[in-house]
């Protein structure tokens, strides 16, 4: 890429929305706006940058490239721990710890885990990926790495003070938003460029069709390998935003449960957009919230919460394959009426699929010619 | 010697354990390409409908029951929820099966607590070791064995036996083929559904025999599980019985011999062994390799 | 006995056939000629129900009769139990199970054990080779030994029609001859009604009776398939030879 392109929304509306979010941490104490957002908010905001951040990386590998990683907690947990490791052990200097921390987990993730993947096919690539995740944590407590990691009882963050020149006009909360949410947006520009270049093609291509990427002429193991690798940067990043937002990361910080989670936001957001990403990340920023609101009204909404995603990852696979970010595309193409209409097919659809097999076979394409073994005729296509 | 002995055979008895449940993957894998996540915590969420049968009937009664009740909620996903997604990319499957996973966790959470259970072991299992040459061996891990044979070896005959059997392997083979020659494929992965999510829930109760009851049971063991089909090649039930009992048995070795100032390893084998495995046959020990599809 | 009006159907955004419409008599054969992608696989595929024809919107569309009876919307499983077998495109033999347990999966829709076991031993008096084979992996016999297999396991479950998917594809010609011919034999001594689908012309045309010509998804000739040989001109542009 020869320059960073913006994508191209309107330019008031981007405008508008830098301003929003240059000026958002002083909202709270302004007068109209402290009715309604508080300075919690702020903390919102910045967590929501780490998340969007998580969200973009598990988009580019999942989303975008088509490979499937149940283990993605875990690669930010690597960021987290090795930021934390840089920062605490060997007294880096935290915006450098998170950059090291990054290419470390970048690193890992496309060479360590990126490599092999290549030969591995979706569901044991699945597995593997799920038995690092659930694993993680235990090596996390071995003896032999106590040095490093402390154990169970994980890593605190050091005493960590903006610098100085900032003093007396933003404190520590406020910075701490102002550092995430600058790097959210810079990342998430590059992510968009990335995914409108010719990388980003190449992923797609990968995700449509191993084979058919094959033959286009794209080298697949290195592709795979840099999807990998560059979902691990963000991750790592993300990681250690994490670290030096919550001040603390231990082995069970990141686990399975999150590695879910985070395919719920993904999921429900919309795969492979960076639309998507944003409403994936909104909800991870405030799905704790919000069920706890629903609880108000639900009496059992809080214990029901497991199912309540679940229900949701089902559905929306089913319904909105495409998840909130394809229904508002859906709205803006065809309205409201073509949303529906939309819905109501899909619904039909899955009826019939209930009732028998045949009429799924309609919209698949015809399977390839198998070459026979040699019998001394060539094989027409 | 002695204590090797006997470590080897309750690592034969877990690990019969994982290879059942790993059965019950391969089986779904075999004939639909999908990896069902949920396994574990169907299997559990049926255990405790056992449980709550075996309060007012008999421990077999209620096992039976449990199966049955199994099998339906199977063949009800395979309809309802999967078959959607059977053709779809492998993704999409994958989601919703972590979908079903988490529903079926938070269902069970909610109905029956976090408290564990009471379940047993059952009469049937209580007793004294039984001991042959100063090797002895838990009644309970005897049922385990028992138990797993008698259902490895019902699957066997179903399969390699029966017309059914024969007509559900054909499907898992080449669905076009199965269409052509008259078998009923959307049947068939539908019962494949019931037979697999019947076989879970007997791994759920024996399960539930050795350690209590609890929402997590069943997740614990869900690693090795994977790992043992994984060992064994997803498309090769008998590859999954021997994956199930190596991993049980290394597991049980590892447990006594690897010093306990390391701390617990058994995840952290259990990965090991998968990413070792994969790296030398990326389709398994036994696995053969996918057609791969334009 | 067969009979398809103006079906319509497609895959996906693909309309593969754009209002088809082919007659087959009983005991005849038909060839349905064309190029690669001219909907003859999609002919087969309407016809046995693994593709249900769209609707076009028109009435008197988008039709499959057998024996008067419309199987247009019917489940594969059905079809297959009303008389219809398919030789499918690529030989799809079940490569892990054995020949025996292939031709005994043909005969899956049959209830008749010793009508089976004669079966099995017809299918190996036209094709030898199978039964000298009969306990071997199938995945292991050659393109045309497969292609054999195939139609031994489509004449098991005693069809009153049978398609064939280019049973040409990949294997010699003398061998295609030999095929052809049995083929034909069989059609002969038995009656069987045959629907055969090919890109080789030529094969075709010398045992079927009636033929019609594909593009694109529309029938664009249709006719004996005496005339269709000795046409020079129709042999150039649509036949290939």
């Amino acid at each position: 890429m020869t320059s960073l392109r913006l994508p191209g929304i309107r330019i008031f509306w981007l405008a508008l929305l830098g301003v929003v979010l240059v000026l958002f941490p002083f909202f709270h104490s302004w007068p109209v706006f402290d009715q309604f957002i508080s300075e919690f908010r702020t903390f919102n905001a910045t967590m929501f940058s780490v998340w969007l951040l998580v969200v973009l990386s598990m988009n580019l590998l999942t989303g975008y490239s088509g490979q499937i990683s149940l283990g993605h907690a875990a690669v930010v947990l690597i960021g987290a721990f090795t930021t934390a490791i840089l920062s605490d052990r060997a007294n880096i200097p935290m915006p450098l710890a998170i950059a090291l921390a990054g290419l470390f987990t970048g690193l890992v993730g496309g060479v360590v885990i990126g490599i092999p993947a290549v030969r591995l096919s979706g569901p044991y690539l699945a597995i593997a990926t799920f038995a690092l995740v659930l694993s993680l944590p235990q090596i996390l407590k071995l003896e032999g790495l106590n040095n490093w990691t402390n154990g169970a009882l994980g890593i605190r963050i050091r005493d960590l003070q903006p610098p100085g020149f900032v003093d007396g006009y933003l404190d520590k909360g406020e910075w701490l938003y102002y550092v995430t949410m600058a790097t959210a947006v810079f990342m998430t520009i590059v992510f968009w460029n990335l995914t409108h270049s010719r990388i980003g093609r190449a992923f797609v291509a990968l995700r449509d069709s191993e084979i058919g990427a094959e033959q286009m002429g794209v080298n697949v193991p290195l592709y795979k390998a840099l999807a990998f690798g560059l979902s691990s940067f963000y991750a790592g990043i993300a990681g250690g935003l994490f670290f030096m937002v919550q001040a603390f990361v231990g082995p069970e910080s990141l686990g399975f449960f999150e590695s879910i989670l985070f395919l719920v936001a993904i999921v429900i957001g919309g795969l492979g957009s960076v639309l998507g990403s944003i409403f994936g990340a909104l909800f991870l920023t405030f799905q704790t919230e919000a069920i706890d609101r629903l609880g108000d009204v639900v009496a059992e909404a809080r214990n029901l919460r497991g199912v309540i995603y679940g229900a949701a990852l089902v559905t929306t696979m089913l319904l909105f394959p495409r998840g909130f970010a394809g229904a508002v595309q859906a709205l803006q193409s065809a309205g409201p009426a073509g949303l529906w209409r939309g819905i109501r097919d899909r619904v039909q659809s899955l009826a019939e699929l209930a009732g028998r097999l045949g009429e799924r076979q309609a919209e698949q394409p015809a399977p390839p010619r198998r070459p026979g073994p040699p019998d001394g005729g060539q094989d027409g296509s | 010697m002695q204590e090797f002995a006997q470590q080897t055979l309750s690592g034969i008895a877990s690990g019969s354990l994982f290879a059942i449940l790993a059965l019950a993957i391969v089986l779904i894998y075999r004939s639909t390409s999908v990896l069902n996540f949920a396994q574990g915590e169907m299997a559990m969420f049926t255990t405790f409908i056992a449980w709550s049968f075996m309060t007012r009937m008999d421990f077999w009664l209620a096992f039976a029951l449990a199966i049955l009740v199994s099998a339906a909620i199977g063949a009800a996903l395979e309809r309802l929820v999967l078959r959607p997604v059977e053709h779809a990319p492998a993704l999409n499957s994958v989601i919703v099966t972590l979908g079903l996973f988490t529903i079926f966790n938070g269902l069970a959470l909610w109905i029956w607590g976090a408290q564990p259970k009471g379940f047993g072991p059952f009469s049937v299992f209580k007793g004294d070791p039984i001991c042959t040459a100063d090797v002895c061996i838990g009644r309970l891990n005897v049922g385990i064995l028992v138990v797993s044979f008698i259902v490895m070896a019902l699957l066997y005959v179903l399969f390699q036996r029966t017309r059914l059997g024969l007509a559900m392997r054909a499907t898992a083979e080449n669905r076009l083929a199965s269409q052509l020659v008259g078998i009923p494929v959307g049947n068939m992965l539908t019962l494949g559904w019931a037979l697999s999510a019947g076989v879970g829930a007997v791994a759920g109760v024996l399960v539930a025999q050795s350690v209590s009851l609890t929402t997590s049971s069943l997740f614990a063991i869900l690693l090795y599980a994977f790992a043992a089909a994984v060992l064994g090649g997803l498309n090769s039930p008998p590859g999954a019985i021997a994956g199930g009992l190596i991993i049980g048995v290394s597991k049980n070795w590892a447990a006594t011999y690897v010093p306990s100032e390391v701390g617990n390893v058994d995840l952290t084998l259990a990965f090991a062994m998968i990413v070792t495995v994969l790296m030398i046959r990326p389709t398994g020990l036994f696995g053969r390799p996918p057609a791969r599809r334009v | 006995m067969l009979s398809l009006r103006d079906v319509h159907a497609s895959y996906g955004p693909v309309l593969a056939l754009r209002g088809v419409s082919i007659e087959v008599p009983t005991k005849g054969i038909v060839a349905v000629l064309g190029a690669n992608g001219a909907g003859k696989t999609s002919t087969l595929r309407a016809v046995s129900g693994i593709v249900h024809p769209a609707h076009a919107g028109h009435p008197g569309c988008c039709i499959v009769e057998l024996d008067g009876r419309r199987i247009d919307r019917m489940a594969p499983e059905k079809i297959v139990q009303l008389g219809v077998s398919q030789v499918p495109e690529g030989r799809q033999t079940f490569s892990e199970m054995t020949v025996l347990e292939n031709l005994q999966l043909g005969a899956y829709t049959r209830r008749d054990g010793n009508g089976v076991r004669s079966d099995i031993d017809r299918v190996f008096g036209y094709f030898p080779v199978l039964g000298e084979r009969r306990r071997q992996q199938a995945g292991l016999l050659s393109g045309g030994e497969q292609q054999m297999l195939s139609i031994g396991r489509a004449l098991m479950a005693r069809p009153h029609l049978l398609l064939l998917d280019e049973p040409s594809l990949g294997l010699a010609p003398l061998l295609v001859r030999e095929i052809f011919q049995i083929v034909k034999a069989i059609n002969e001594a038995e009656g069987l009604t045959i629907l055969l689908v090919e890109q080789d012309a030529k094969a075709a045309l010398a045992i079927a009776q009636r033929g019609y010509v594909l593009e694109t998804g529309r029938v664009v000739l249709e006719d004996s398939a005496e005339r269709l040989r000795e046409n020079e001109a129709v042999r150039r542009s649509y036949l290939g030879y």
